[in-house]
C-alpha cells in the first residue's frame, strides 16, 4: 500500500517491484519543480508540458536502472536536464513563444496596480528572453541554484561536475545574465 | 585585493558562502571601488530577478496524464521485460544482433557437419517420440491391452499401428529387443517359431499396408548402434569395402516435423551368420570378403560354409532408413544383396525407371530388416 509520506527511495523500491502505485507518488510530489524547471529552460508552456511528460516516463522505464546512490530527485533533474536541453537544441533558430500564463500567479496580489502587473510581466519576460539566449549549460546552473534554490553540492551531482566548476559556472553564467540583462537595468536605474 | 580577484568571488560573496576573512575583504574592495560594485549590484539584481519568477503549475491532470502513459507501457512490456527489469545492460542493439547471429551461423554450420560427416552413433540416433510405444517397449503384456494404450503423440493412426505390430512382433520372442541374439543363447524353441510365424504375418500385413511415415523410433527400440563399427553403415555387422563408404549415408537425422516419404522399400532378411555376435559377425565377413577377394568366384558357397551348424534365428524386426543417390542405387543394392537376403523391392515414392538413373537426386530408402529363416 502506497501513502503519502512514503520516502522517494522506498516510492522507488517498490516500483522496482512493479508497484506502479508508487509512481504516481513521485510523480505528484515532483511534477511542479520538474515542470517549472523544464519550463524556464524552454520558455514555452506547451513545449513544458510535453517535455516535462516525457521526463517521467522515461524515468518510468528507467527506473531499474537507479540504484539509489543519490537521491531520486537529483536523478529526475538530470532527466529533466537531458530533455530540455536536447529540446531546446531542436528548438534552435526558432522563436519560441513566451506564455503570459504567469499572470495567474497565485502568489501576486489578489487586487494589483495594473501597471505593476505590467512591469512584473514585461521583467518576466526579458528575464525569461536572457535565460532563453544562454548557453544550456549555463541556464542549467542558474534555473538549478537561483530558481531551484539547491545546494552547491546537489547541482554538482545532477551536473555530474566538482563543486568548484559549479562555482566558476555559476559565476560565468550569472555574468552572462547580467549583460543581456544590463540595458534594462541601466533603463530603469536612470527611470528611478 | 585587485579587481580580478574580488570580480571572481563576487557571486560566492552575494550568497555569502566565503569564509568571513574574504566576506571582508571584498566588502571592504567594494567600498572603494565603484567598477566591482557596480558589477556586483548587477548579479544581485539578476539573482533576485531569476528567484522572483513565479512558480507556474503544471496543466491540470498532469499527473493523471503520466500515470495513464505509465501503465500503457507497463501493459505493453512483456512478462520477461518485467522479470529482468531491474537488470537491464548497456548493449547496444546492434552488436546483440551480431552476436546472435554469429551464435546461429555456428550452430547451423555444426548442424550441417554432423549431418554430413559423422558417422552413425547413439547421440545422432533420432529419439523415441511416443510415450506409448516406450511403453510398450518394455511392457511384455497382452497386445489388447497394448493396443488400447492411450497415445498423447500426434503421429498419424497408420504409423502407429505399423509400430505396435512390428513391436509386437519383438516382443513375442520373450526377451528384450535390446538383446541381440548369439550363438551361445539357449533360447526356447517353441518361442522362437512363435515369434518367427508372427513376424512373418507383420511382413505381411507391412506389404499390404499403403505408404506410410517412416518409423522413426526403430532405431532407438533396437539399441544395437553402439554395437555398430563406424564403418557398418547398414548395422548387419558387416563393412562396406572403402569405395562405398560415404556414398551409402544412414538416414538418422529424421525429425517427427520433417520425416520423409521412402522412394524405395526393401524387406530384407539377416542370414544366420548375421544373428551371431556383431563383432563375431563382422570378423568372419571380413575373413569372408578377404576369402572371396583371394579365390575370386566362390562367394556364395564362402557364405554358406560360414553359416553355423545349428543356427540360432532371431525373430528381430527392424527398420532402418539410409540416403542413396540415384546413381549409386544400383551399387546400394549389389551391397545389400550381399549383406543380407532380399524378400522384395518395391519403389513408393519414385518410378522404377528412375531408380539407378544418373542423377545428383537422393533417394530415401526403407529396409525392413526381418528375422532370418531356416532353409
Amino acid at each position: 500500500m502506497v501513502s503519502d509520506g512514503m520516502s522517494d527511495a522506498e516510492c522507488v523500491r517498490r516500483l522496482q517491484r512493479g508497484e506502479t502505485d508508487a509512481f504516481e507518488l513521485l510523480v505528484r510530489r515532483h511534477e511542479k519543480t520538474i515542470f517549472n524547471l523544464v519550463y524556464r529552460m524552454l520558455g514555452d508552456y506547451d513545449e513544458a508540458a510535453e517535455i516535462s511528460q516525457e521526463v517521467f516516463l522515461s524515468a518510468f522505464r528507467a527506473v531499474g536502472q537507479f540504484r539509489g546512490d543519490a537521491n531520486f530527485s537529483t536523478w529526475l533533474y538530470r532527466i529533466a536536464l537531458n530533455h530540455a536541453s536536447t529540446r531546446r537544441k531542436t528548438l534552435g533558430t526558432k522563436q519560441r513563444k513566451i506564455m503570459s500564463i504567469e499572470n495567474a500567479d497565485p502568489l501576486s496580489d489578489p487586487q494589483p496596480d495594473p501597471s505593476d502587473v505590467l512591469e512584473k510581466k514585461e521583467i518576466r519576460e526579458r528575464v525569461q528572453s536572457a535565460l532563453n539566449q544562454l548557453d544550456p549549460e549555463d541556464a542549467e546552473v542558474i534555473l538549478l541554484r537561483d530558481l531551484q534554490d539547491i545546494p552547491y553540492d546537489e547541482v554538482a551531482r545532477v551536473l555530474e561536475i566538482p563543486i568548484g566548476t559549479v562555482k566558476s559556472r555559476l559565476h560565468r553564467a550569472r555574468r552572462a545574465l547580467k549583460s543581456r540583462l544590463a540595458s534594462y537595468f541601466c533603463a530603469g536605474r536612470k527611470a528611478v | 585585493m585587485n579587481c580580478q580577484e574580488a570580480q571572481t568571488q563576487l557571486s560566492e560573496y552575494l550568497e555569502s558562502s566565503l569564509d568571513a576573512l574574504r566576506m571582508k575583504s571584498i566588502e571592504t574592495h567594494l567600498l572603494g571601488c565603484p567598477v566591482c560594485r557596480a558589477e556586483a549590484e548587477g548579479l544581485a539584481e539578476c539573482i533576485q530577478e531569476i528567484a522572483r519568477l513565479p512558480i507556474v503549475d503544471p496543466p491540470m491532470g498532469f499527473a493523471q496524464r503520466v500515470m495513464a502513459h505509465a501503465r500503457a507501457i507497463e501493459i505493453k512490456s512483456s512478462p520477461w521485460q518485467k522479470i529482468f527489469a531491474p537488470i537491464r545492460f548497456a548493449v547496444p542493439m546492434q552488436a546483440s544482433a551480431a552476436v546472435l547471429i554469429a551464435v546461429f551461423a555456428v550452430l547451423l554450420y555444426q548442424n550441417q557437419s554432423r549431418f554430413k560427416n559423422n558417422p552413425p552413433t547413439e547421440s545422432t540416433a533420432p529419439t523415441l517420440t511416443s510415450p506409448a510405444l516406450l511403453q510398450q517397449n518394455d511392457n511384455t503384456g497382452d497386445n489388447a491391452a497394448r493396443s488400447t494404450a492411450p497415445s498423447p503423440s500426434v503421429e498419424p493412426k497408420a504409423k502407429l499401428d505399423v509400430e505396435r505390430k512390428v513391436q509386437t512382433a519383438r516382443q513375442a520372442r520373450g526377451k528384450s529387443a535390446l538383446d541381440f541374439p548369439s550363438s551361445k543363447n539357449t533360447a526356447p524353441v517353441a518361442p522362437q517359431s512363435t515369434a518367427k510365424t508372427e513376424a512373418e504375418n507383420v511382413v505381411a500385413e507391412l506389404r499390404d499396408v499403403p505408404h506410410r511415415a517412416p518409423i522413426q523410433a526403430q532405431e532407438v527400440a533396437t539399441g544395437r548402434e553402439s554395437l555398430r563399427s563406424a564403418g557398418d553403415p547398414f548395422g548387419f555387422g558387416t563393412t562396406f569395402s572403402a569405395p562405398f563408404r560415404g556414398i551409402f549415408a544412414p538416414e538418422r537425422a529424421l525429425s517427427p516435423l520433417t520425416e520423409p516419404s521412402a522412394d524405395v522399400e526393401f524387406v530384407v532378411r539377416r542370414r544366420e551368420a548375421q544373428s551371431r555376435e556383431p563383432k563375431e559377425a563382422a570378423g568372419s565377413d571380413a575373413l569372408r570378403r578377404r576369402a572371396e577377394a583371394d579365390s575370386g568366384a566362390t562367394g556364395a558357397a564362402a557364405k554358406r560354409a560360414d553359416a553355423p551348424a545349428t543356427p540360432q534365428p532371431s525373430s528381430m524386426t527392424e527398420v532402418r532408413w539410409f540416403t542413396v543417390r540415384a546413381e549409386h542405387y544400383d551399387q546400394f543394392k549389389k551391397e545389400l544383396a550381399a549383406e543380407v537376403a532380399i524378400d522384395s523391392e518395391r519403389p513408393i515414392g519414385s518410378m522404377m525407371s528412375e531408380l539407378g538413373t544418373k542423377s545428383n537426386r537422393e533417394l530415401l530408402i526403407k529396409v525392413i530388416i526381418l528375422t532370418p529363416t531356416e532353409r
